[in-house]
């Protein structure tokens, strides 16, 4: 306290005993000579780093400053607006210093404004894309990913709380229809301000507020400086181990009244262009040709571990908005793809007496397939009207070759599908009042003339008792399919609550098949039991009614639809027809509650026949695989299923958490089984006539939180599902139960602005039980983990560096634990980026896995791709 | 007690009144925080007049408290745009708020608009602009929104005595930042500024530092400011006009300061009142303690009084 006291005094004096210094002096353009007026005037130390006082100059440019202090040597600097900062270090005597200064733009660094990362405005929520990116994130889905509640998969599909989202906008625009998949990993990150989710989508404008939809989309809003702005990325790489080529352009325009976005990637390094090309929701009808070269199951690690490819893809995508309303799109894709297989497996099919079936198989197999789509849409999307036309074509054409080393047998496999689909939906809904009318079209054909060689015969036998295993056993099949479903549809509201609705409809499903199994050196006809010539014929006219109630926050919409169908199939070679009329009575309930801003609750319940689906009988025998050969009996299929399922989810946007807890159960009840009939490794599949009851649930709960203060986000996934199943093996049935209990943990965290630290872990339970059996299947205990860590330095220079571990506990042969590291140095400067990319550093050559599919026990080892380094620059334009 | 507004305003247009209803309904459905909301003007974005150019854009995060006793405390974020002439500083909410109405009114499809939704918690709609060196050099025009009015008011421009301390030096923002005490009007503010920045101005009336203001806190810790952007970009500077204006329903009234002080002290202090005072002959309802909506009359005027809320400005 003295000293204190002491010191003070000591100060009062010093600042008696110190005069006042005055500086004075004018300010003026160093241009013009013109005095400058409202310049600051800062009296500082001679370092600068104290500032004493301060003033400005008046009208006429003058100033005037005082000091009192001690100093021997002060600093007068002046600024001011767009004034080139200046100074001068001057005695501390009382003087006149004049400055004459220039004029120029201040340079001044930047500071960004942090939004909350995430706000919500009734059903839609604000993800701001500045809080998530860093400087590592390329594409838009690299910074969905670490948006809480949203989950985006490597081909770019996107889930939204647990459920994939129904639509894809970039500005309100739907440009990319269900392949958004390119727009997730080709978008630049740094091109968009904010992501919309947009909850309880109805995207037919004309059915907002009548037709619930418990799905969300997604839409990206761009920067203004990327608005219109044409933007192109360059990428080309070269690699070793094998010789790697890895090269990508994508180039995007996305202007208010036009949108584009085009692709062209190729590579043989593993790395998966493909699947972001497939549709999520409104592609064609994938149907699964009958035959096929058989192939290894692939393992369920990242597609670029095994890999073995040499693919080129293409993806042209515009958008243009037309006069009243009108949007027209065209979106096409063309891919060449040539992938290889290898590996070695051992299949066990249980049966229901006696030792387990065990077959050991060495498989290579390489697909060469060639595909194009292409579609156009028009669309007229209103409050009033809505119109959509799309007519969309496909052509494929699957080459693929295999060979199969079982036991002492080579089996060589070829197999050709030229496949060529054509797909038409017309909508139409007009909005008049209250009433609305529409119409719905859907239109399909498509030819799939497969055919599958096979050498030596795996059936001799069936070419007659004297035949042998030489030569080759050739199957073709023709498929000719052609189905139609039209509807009509009307509704009323009324009273703010109600809503009525009816829809009449009429669908045909035509179908011909004809197929021919003969041996290469055949010169007599075909056995009728190696042939079929069949026609399938399903007529349907169907009424649906139901209606709507909606009271606060509760929705509920309950209906039935009453359809009378007739089947008829004919078989040319049994030369028999087989009928069948029913009247088929399918209830549907869905409840849908808004239980506060944030927690929805929604029920679904629903009860649907399945009668004769086309092409699932046949009487003559038909090889669709080198070691399988079916026939279907000619009886028709006819089950019901029921389905029911509940789910709760939650948005927290202020406190960045969501969830979602769903519940499902269904049975399904059929008259027909598939059995198997096993010699051998070889298998007939015929169908039989036993009725059969198979039901299953699931529950699956999923929580994530984003932690904005340590910029961290936590998932936390978990379900169990359990399936209860008839299997009919050597002609009896077997009651077996499945079950698998998924469970995860899923971090990622940004310790620095330098530092991003991700870890993942997921274990999965899962066991097959067969009821009465001697034989007991060991439940499969499956690890996987992941730790990456990316390093940021002088903002250009990342360094990331990753190791992944595969754990599995029913592994016999190679090792239970798998290991994988990688890394990865990228330097960026404004318009290139340099990156060299090491993958599978340990050289890890095989991949071993074990899993149950129903009561058939699968251990393969599958080879992987080497160690390999390769180096990529990126180039990009705007 | 916590007490929301419901006011029809049987003298506007059809729309107009199903707008101001929804707007109430918001602010009821809101819940905290509805005494402000409910106060606020909305303008009509038609009326907006380019006045100038602005070079620096500041954001600043507006922290204020809406009483004494608690320690709650509501923010907006406000924009300073700064020319080479003049400034203007404003609510960037307030401005939100004006344009999803504006949205709205082109859009007119009846089924009103949910104005206050995107506000996150604790975020207030201040509709306050002040421009700095407007209309002329050395002069300050404020622009106050309450309920329907925008009221204006010119003054001399605040002169500032800013005691520095010398050796206080801080980093804000990457800046470095000298610290001044500053009083104004009944209270003290301790305010960083950085001469990194040679723009003699901050947020609200602050002027005079020899460079940009950072961050100011008053001593009672009830009012801060701190600076949450700062880029160099161009931009118009823009102004609500009406004048000769025929299509609009905004009025800006002229009054003096302390007449608007006076007036902002009646959003506390006689809620009522400043309804009838603003919207004249309507139906106005306030919710009692249970929720339930009573009428209310003039009669009931000193009935009604929220917590004190503590002016910028006490002389």
């Amino acid at each position: 306290m003295i000293r204190y006291a002491a010191f003070l005094l000591l100060s009062l004096l010093s600042l008696q005993l110190s005069a006042q210094v005055t500086f004075s002096g004018t300010v003026t353009s160093a241009s013009d000579h013109e005095p400058v007026a409202g310049a600051n005037v800062l009296l500082q130390s001679k370092d600068g780093r104290t500032l004493h006082g301060f003033s400005s100059t008046d009208a006429s440019g003058s100033y005037s400053i005082g000091f009192r202090g001690v100093a021997d040597s002060l600093r007068i600097q002046i600024t001011g607006f767009n004034i080139r900062s200046t100074y001068r270090t001057l005695k501390a005597v009382p003087q006149t210093i004049d400055f004459q200064v220039i004029f120029e733009e201040m340079n001044i660094r930047e500071v960004v404004v942090k939004a909350e990362p995430i706000t919500r405005h009734s059903d839609t929520l604000d993800y701001y894309v500045g809080n998530y990116i860093d400087s590592l994130d390329r594409s838009i889905g690299d910074v969905l990913k670490k948006m809480p509640g949203i989950e985006v998969e490597k081909s770019g599909h996107i889930k939204y709380n647990g459920k994939p989202i129904n639509k894809f906008y970039i500005e309100g625009l739907d440009m990319m229809g269900g392949r958004y998949g390119v727009a997730t990993n080709n978008v630049q990150a740094k091109d968009i301000a904010t992501v919309q989710v947009l909850e309880n989508h109805q995207p037919i404008k004309a059915l907002k507020d009548i037709s619930f939809s418990s799905d969300a989309a997604i839409n990206l809003k761009l920067k203004d400086k990327a608005k219109g702005a044409f933007a192109a990325v360059l990428q080309l790489g070269a690699g070793y181990s094998p010789w790697l080529w890895n090269g990508e352009l994508a180039m995007m325009q996305f202007a208010s009244k036009y949108q584009m976005l085009g692709t062209y990637k190729t590579n043989n390094s593993g790395d998966d262009i493909t699947s972001e090309l497939t549709s999520f929701y409104d592609g064609l009808e994938d149907d699964a040709p009958l035959l096929g070269v058989h192939t290894p199951g692939t393992p369920d690690t990242e597609k670029e571990r095994y890999m073995d490819n040499m693919t080129h893809s293409v993806s042209l995508n515009t958008l243009l908005k037309l006069k009243d309303d009108h949007t027209l799109t065209i979106n096409g894709k063309y891919v060449h793809d040539l992938q290889k297989y290898e590996a070695a497996s051992t299949t066990v099919y249980y049966l229901p007496e006696g030792a387990p079936l065990r077959i050991v198989e060495t498989t290579s197999a390489s697909k060469l397939a060639d595909e194009t789509e292409l579609s156009l849409k028009l669309e007229k999307n209103t409050e009033k009207i809505f119109l959509n036309e799309k007519l969309t074509f496909g052509a494929d054409w699957d080459r693929d070759r295999g060979t199969v080393l079982n036991g002492q047998d080579t089996i060589l496999q070829k197999y050709t599908l030229p496949r060529i689909r054509i797909k038409n939906d017309l909508d139409f809904i007009k909005v008049l009042g209250g009433v609305r009318f529409s119409f719905q079209s859907e239109i399909n054909a498509a030819q799939l003339p497969a055919s599958l060689h096979v050498t030596p015969i795996p059936y001799p036998e069936i070419f007659g008792a004297a035949a042998t295993a030489d030569g080759t056993a050739m199957q073709s099949v023709e498929n000719r399919k052609l189905t139609t479903s039209n509807y009509v549809q009307t509704s009323y509201s009324f009273r703010n609550r109600y809503t009525v609705f009816a829809r009449a409809g009429f669908s045909a499903d035509l179908l011909g098949m004809e197929s021919n199994l003969v041996k290469s050196e055949a010169t007599s006809a075909t056995a009728d039991s190696l042939r079929n010539d069949m026609y399938w014929q399903r007529l349907d006219g169907s009424l649906f009614l139901g209606f709507t109630y909606r009271y606060g926050r509760l929705e509920l919409t309950a209906g039935s639809n009453f359809d009378y169908m007739g089947l008829v199939v004919d078989d040319h070679v049994g030369a028999s027809r087989s009928k069948m009329d029913r009247l088929l009575i399918d209830p549907s309930i869905s409840i849908y509650v808004k239980m506060g801003p944030n927690l929805k609750l929604t029920a679904r319940g629903a009860l649907f026949h399945q009668i004769g689906a086309s092409g699932s009988n046949y009487t003559g025998y038909m090889m669709t695989d080198y070691r399988m050969i079916s026939s279907r009996d000619g009886k028709i299929l006819e089950s019901t299923m029921q389905n029911y399922s509940t789910e709760l989810t939650y948005a927290d946007a202020l406190i960045s958490l969501f969830g979602s807890l769903s519940a499902s159960y269904w049975r399904n009840r059929s008259n027909l089984m598939y059995g198997t009939q096993y010699y051998g490794s070889l298998s007939r599949v015929e169908s039989y006539e036993i009725d059969n009851l198979s039901q299953g649930f699931s529950v699956q709960a999923r929580v994530e939180k984003r932690f904005d203060d340590i910029s961290t986000t936590l998932a936390i996934p978990v379900s169990y599902q359990r399936t209860y199943m008839d299997i009919l093996r050597q002609g009896e049935v077997m009651k077996t139960i499945h079950y698998s209990i998924p469970v995860g943990l899923e971090v990622s965290s940004r310790f620095s602005r330098a530092v991003r630290g991700e870890y993942s872990i997921s274990y999965r339970r899962s066991q097959s039980i067969i009821e009465d059996n001697a034989s007991k299947l060991e439940p499969i205990d499956a690890l996987h983990q992941k730790l990456a860590f990316h390093f940021t330095m002088f903002k250009s220079l990342t360094l990331k560096v990753s190791s992944e571990h595969y754990f599995n506990s029913a592994i016999t042969s190679g090792s239970r634990s798998m290991f994988f590291a990688d890394a990865s140095i990228s330097y960026k400067t404004r318009r290139f980026e340099y990156i060299l990319e090491g993958r599978n550093l340990l050289n890890t050559d095989t991949y071993n896995q074990r899993l149950y599919t129903d009561i058939t026990d699968y251990e393969y080892s599958y080879r992987l791709r080497p160690v390999s380094v390769m180096f990529k620059i990126k180039f990009s334009i705007r | 007690m916590n007490i929301f507004i419901r006011i029809l305003n049987r003298k506007t247009t059809c729309i107009t009144a199903r707008m101001i209803m929804t707007i109430i309904l918001a602010v009821t459905s809101v819940g905290v925080g509805g005494q402000h909301r409910g106060t606020n003007l909305i303008r009509d974005v038609n009326c907006k007049k380019e006045i100038g150019t602005y070079d620096y854009l500041i954001t600043y995060k507006y922290t204020f408290a809406l009483d004494t006793v608690s320690d709650n405390r509501r923010y907006d974020i406000m924009k300073l745009e700064i020319g080479k002439d003049f400034s203007r500083y404003y609510s960037t909410s307030s401005d939100k708020c004006d344009s999803i109405m504006y949205l709205a009114r082109k859009k007119a499809s009846g089924v009103g608009v949910d104005l206050y939704g995107w506000l996150g918690k604790d975020r207030e709609v201040l509709c306050r602009d002040y421009y700095l060196d407007y209309p002329q050099k050395g002069m300050l025009t404020a622009r106050v929104g309450i309920m329907q009015t925008d009221y204006e008011y010119e003054e001399p421009l605040p002169v500032f005595e800013y005691c520095i301390n010398a050796d206080s030096v801080s980093n804000i923002n990457g800046y470095q930042c000298f610290f001044a005490n500053a009083k104004f009007r009944g209270r003290t503010y301790n305010v960083w500024f950085s001469t990194e920045i040679p723009l003699s101005i901050g947020p609200w009336k602050f002027n005079g530092a020899p460079g940009l203001i950072m961050k100011v806190e008053d001593e009672k810790k009830l009012f801060k400011w701190e600076a949450i952007g700062i880029s160099k970009e161009r931009g118009p500077i823009h102004i609500f006009d009406t004048k000769g204006r025929k299509d609009t329903d905004m009025m800006i009234r002229r009054a003096g300061r302390k007449q608007v002080q006076a007036i902002e002290e009646k959003i506390w202090k006689d809620p009522v009142g400043l309804t009838f005072e603003q919207y004249g002959n309507i139906v106005f309802y306030i919710d009692d303690s249970d929720g339930r909506p009573q009428k209310v009359t003039m009669a009931d005027r000193d009935k009604y009084r929220y917590k004190y809320i503590p002016p910028l400005e006490l002389e």
